[in-house]
């Protein structure tokens, strides 16, 4: 016979797995030989290519089959080990998990792009007052147009502003967020609608016929996804829109809950208003242009323009990329989650290397039997792996089942503010390489020493009863090495969290200045086309709360322009009647019912509050806080002093009176600064959007809602109102950034914890088992408990120990690290350092005390018996 | 594999039997056999129709050893051929068993085509 076919005939027998090749490759190829012998010729060649083709085909199905076989061997094995099983794939799951999920969350907002043309070129333009400690205000329209005329870097600005406006036509009136846009808003944020075509120039003009973009979600709420919408005109507080557009679902600008987008008709006035600061701006740079060269372009036309305007005295420009805008809150967060986050996954792998280790040198016996008995080096290796595999494979699905969960929860959990976080999907590639790590750590550590235990001399490992040989001493060590690790991990993690908590407590001991409890608030916005003068709005206001005192369960209702404040409230600056220099520093001012100090508890420190004589015939009045009293008026009584809002000696204002002083409030936020307040009552400065605050007299806050309703309804039946919700969930949804990172570290910290005890257990438990029989003689010779335990634990300890001290000095680093998300408390606050100790200590101590216990109680004959 | 050996595999169990395995089966129903008298003795019986390749009835082989219808024999020289040691196979009990009932399940398929007249009346 050919001796080149009769080797490559051969050779391709090592397509078979090793088993079947060591077992039958001998047979086949003298099978082979001895057919194509007697053949000859023609023959042979033809029976030497089925015999190539019957490998090809066969050789793949004897691998599945030893897969499956393995399989079904591994899931025996692992179901046999069922406390190893449940222990190592909690461990996995959680790991994977939890980092799947935080990265998933990280890979979205911080790295995806933004779903715009090239987003990189996006940047806000905001202005900034460097004196009087503003940096990212709006500005009006005259200096956006001196922009867009003086700069070359930058291709395009626009701007917008928002509005809710009442949809009407169809079922029931609803309330909608619009953003009304200069015309080229789309083509600066570099996007198109996905129906419909965008904005023309020229749109944005006045008296233009109004037009209008619907968001993809008004689109299938309202029209039923209906592309015939096209054209369509829709009734927006009471004027007739045409809809040219609807933008695809990804579109989530300004904010994430924008409903339509409609040209801005800018009116002749305030095209040439330059004190008139309302238009947010939002840019494009040129190709190729960096943010830092447009910024000092920038730079050079706002020193021009301060030069050439009294208005432009002291105003910046500061240019931030539109991602590190969405982001800047979270950011510093997110770090410290994925931070957080990779400790978990560390200490899992560390804890998943351990226990594979230990059941490794467990089952070095089997193993040796096994091979003893004929099994294949090769063939106990792979039944190795396949095990370690199955391991991970289950881990892992566990794992993204529960990021799956997490990062619904997070979406549920997050602040409103984050307009990207609705696109957090599991990132596939995040837990591939979750899972990957893991597997390669168990893999290094926990399947690599049982390999090593098959290439042993199965004599001598079956001879050890107690299997205590050369390398045990070196896992021993190594687990021990691992444990340290765990515990400073862990440690870290604690501490981290204990500072996180303290925060939120600190934060929520914060003395609000305002008692919201009891307290439900809605806002309504009367259209202008219906409500066109003050009077009118004061009247709805005034019917409104009269049915509402009139309703048994309500104790007390009010309305205010703005409730809680945002970064910059409405607000300006103000002249003080006497005094030559005018204020810059800007000064909030919010119309407010008589009641509405009242309703929220808020005291009043000096003069009086606002009361139903405060008409629009009478004297100009004003309350202010207390901030306000003690910065302007430090050593006087601010009763009964005039200031008036604007500047110039030209200023056209009225002056108005302080008839009050009341106490600061936090609504703001718990950590925001109080702001310099003014009020005014709202018959002298009505608003056409009222926050209405209504207080239950018990607590029947589930009643308020529907009366407040049928009071609307009852006074005009189209006026919708809209995010009704308790004051004290409004207030929540302030704090959610801070909450959802304060439980997310607290979560990974109890899962370090769990994980750093599943460690000392398994560490003890094993050493314990390992040296049962010298536990025995010890107890046999009269050694005492003490001389037991520091025998079996003391290395434990030490470890512990070790563990502890280079967590603390991790944690002072990292502490350092997040003092920007701690609130009210040090960074080295003792407390949290403490409680993380305690807690950690108490943890071991537990995790430790059933094993070792166990090693005292060993029975002296028994164990030697056994032997 | 349709029942663990442990809670004894009823011959049934096995049926309807693969093709080749039949013939490996039948093949060493008279007499022990290595790898390739099996595949002359069942070339010869079909007149070369069924010819193994060393993968398929290896596969089938292994196949069978595993569900305990055949078992090895101790290597011995095959007294046709040369002197080379070889691998022997046997029929179990189970094996036979097997085979037989597969058969008995073959003829009765025959009987009934016979008797619809689909083959034709036997003379």
């Amino acid at each position: 016979m050919n001796r080149i076919a009769a080797s490559i005939f051969g050779a391709s027998l090592y397509l078979y797995p090793a088993s079947f090749r060591d077992e039958y490759g001998r047979e086949m190829r003298r099978l082979l030989a001895e057919s194509m012998r007697n053949a000859g010729g023609g023959g042979a060649v033809l029976l030497w290519l089925q015999a190539m083709a019957g490998v090809l085909l066969e050789a793949p199905k004897e691998h599945a089959w030893l897969l499956l076989h393995d399989l079904r061997y591994a899931s025996r094995t692992l179901r046999h080990a069922k406390w190893f099983t449940l222990t190592a794939l909690f461990t996995l799951a959680l790991g994977i998990g939890a980092n799947t999920a935080i990265f998933s969350v990280v890979q979205t907002l911080l790295l995806r792009q933004l779903p715009y043309g090239d987003p990189d070129r996006i940047v806000m333009v905001w202005v900034k007052n460097p004196e009087q400690g503003f940096d990212h205000d709006v500005t009006s329209y005259p200096r956006l147009e001196d922009w867009r005329a003086q700069s070359r870097t930058i291709e395009a600005f626009a701007g917008y502003n928002g509005a809710l406006r009442v949809l009407t036509g169809g079922e029931d009136p609803e309330q909608v967020r619009s953003a009304m846009v200069t015309a080229n808003f789309f083509q600066v944020m570099g996007a198109r609608p996905a129906l419909g075509s965008g904005f023309e120039p020229g749109d944005d003009d006045f008296g233009r016929p109004h037009k209008a973009i619907l968001s993809h979600r008004l689109w299938a709420r309202r029209f039923g996804a209906d592309p015939g919408v096209l054209g369509r005109t829709i009734t927006m507080d009471g004027q007739l829109f045409t809809v040219i557009g609807v933008m695809p679902s990804r579109f989530r600008y300004p904010t994430r809950d924008t409903d339509v987008w409609e040209p801005l008709a800018i009116d002749p006035e305030l095209r040439t208003r330059r004190g008139a600061f309302w238009l947010t701006t939002v840019a494009r740079l040129g190709p190729g242009v960096r943010v830092a060269q447009a910024q000092q372009e920038m730079d050079a036309i706002s020193r021009r323009l301060a030069s050439q305007y009294v208005r432009d005295r002291g105003l910046g420009v500061d240019l931030v990329t539109l991602k590190d805008e969405l982001t800047a809150t979270t950011r510093p967060a997110l770090f410290v989650l994925t931070a957080a986050v990779a400790f978990v996954l560390l200490i899992a792998c560390a804890n998943v290397a351990g226990m594979l280790m230990a059941r490794a040198s467990d089952r070095q016996r089997e193993i040796a039997l096994r091979t003893a008995l004929g099994a294949g080096r090769g063939r106990v290796i792979r039944q190795l792996l396949t095990e370690g595999m199955l391991l991970f494979i289950l881990g892992g699905t566990l794992g993204i089942a529960l990021a799956g969960a997490g990062v619904r929860a997070i979406v549920r959990l997050a602040p409103e503010a984050l307009t990207q976080i609705s696109d957090v999907e599991v990132d596939w590639t995040v837990a591939l390489y979750a899972i990957g790590l893991a597997a390669i750590t168990g893999l290094v550590f926990g399947v690599a020493p049982a390999i090593q235990a098959a290439r042993r001399d199965q004599a001598a490992a079956i001879r050890e009863a107690s299997p205590r040989a050369s390398g045990q001493r070196g896992t021993a060590w190594f687990r021990t090495g691992l444990l340290a690790a765990q515990v400073a991990l862990a440690f870290v993690l604690l501490t981290g969290a204990a500072l996180l908590l303290r925060s939120f407590s600190e934060m929520q001991a914060v003395d609000l200045g305002f008692d919201p409890r009891g307290v439900v608030a809605a806002r309504i916005s009367l259209p202008s086309a219906k409500y066109e003068n003050a009077t009118k709005e004061v009247a709805f206001y005034e019917a409104l709360s009269e049915r509402l005192s009139a309703v048994p369960d309500v104790e007390s209702a009010a309305g205010i322009s703005s409730f809680l404040l945002d970064r910059l409230p409405n607000s300006a600056g103000f002249q003080i009647e006497g005094r030559t220099q005018d204020v810059r520093t800007p000064l909030t001012y919010d119309s407010v019912t008589p009641g509405f100090f009242r309703t929220l508890r808020i005291p009043l420190l000096r003069g009086r509050f606002f009361t139903d004589a405060d008409g629009n015939t009478s004297q100009r009045v004003t309350i202010i806080n207390q901030t306000t009293a003690k910065k302007y008026w430090p050593h006087e009584d601010p009763l009964g002093k005039h200031i008036r809002f604007g500047a110039g000696a030209d200023n056209k204002d009225p002056w108005m009176t302080i008839v009050g002083v009341v106490g600061d409030t936090k609504r703001a936020g718990l950590d925001v600064p109080v702001f310099t307040e003014s009020y005014q009552p709202i018959r002298q400065a009505a608003s056409g959007s009222l926050a209405i605050l209504v207080r239950g007299s018990t607590d029947a806050a589930a009643g308020i809602g529907p009366a407040l309703r049928a009071a609307v309804r009852e006074i005009d039946p189209q006026q919708p109102v809209s995010s009704m919700a308790p004051l004290e969930s409004m207030l929540d949804e302030t704090v959610a950034g801070r909450r959802l990172n304060t439980l997310l570290v607290t979560i990974f910290a109890v899962a370090a914890l769990l994980l750093a005890a599943v460690g000392v257990y398994g560490l003890l438990a094993y050493t314990i088992a390992q040296q049962h029989r010298e536990i025995g003689i010890r107890i046999a010779l009269g050694a005492s408990p003490m001389a037991i335990l520091h025998a079996v634990g003391g290395r434990a300890i030490a470890a512990a120990c070790v563990g502890g001290v280079v967590g603390v000095v991790l944690s002072v680093a990292v502490s350092r690290a997040i003092a920007g998300l701690l609130f009210g408390i040090a960074p080295l606050d003792a407390l949290s350092y403490a409680a993380a100790a305690c807690v950690l200590a108490a943890v071991a101590a537990t995790a430790a005390a059933l094993p070792l216990r166990r090693a005292l109680s060993v029975d002296p004959a028994v164990s030697l018996r056994a032997e | 594999m349709r029942a663990s050996q442990e809670d004894q595999p009823r011959p049934e169990d096995f049926l309807p039997l693969h093709r080749d395995t039949f013939q490996i089966l039948v093949s060493l129903a008279d007499r022990d056999r290595h790898g390739y008298s099996i595949l002359l003795d069942v070339s010869e019986r079909t007149s070369g129709a069924l010819r193994f390749s060393p993968s398929s009835l290896y596969a089938s082989i292994k196949r069978l050893l595993h569900q305990g219808l055949i078992e090895e024999l101790a290597e011995r020289p095959d007294p046709d051929q040369d002197d080379e040691r070889r691998r022997y196979y046997r029929l179990t009990r189970l094996g036979r068993k097997v085979a037989e009932v597969e058969a008995r399940r073959l003829e009765q398929l025959l009987v009934d085509a016979r008797a619809t007249g689909l083959l034709g009346r036997r003379a």
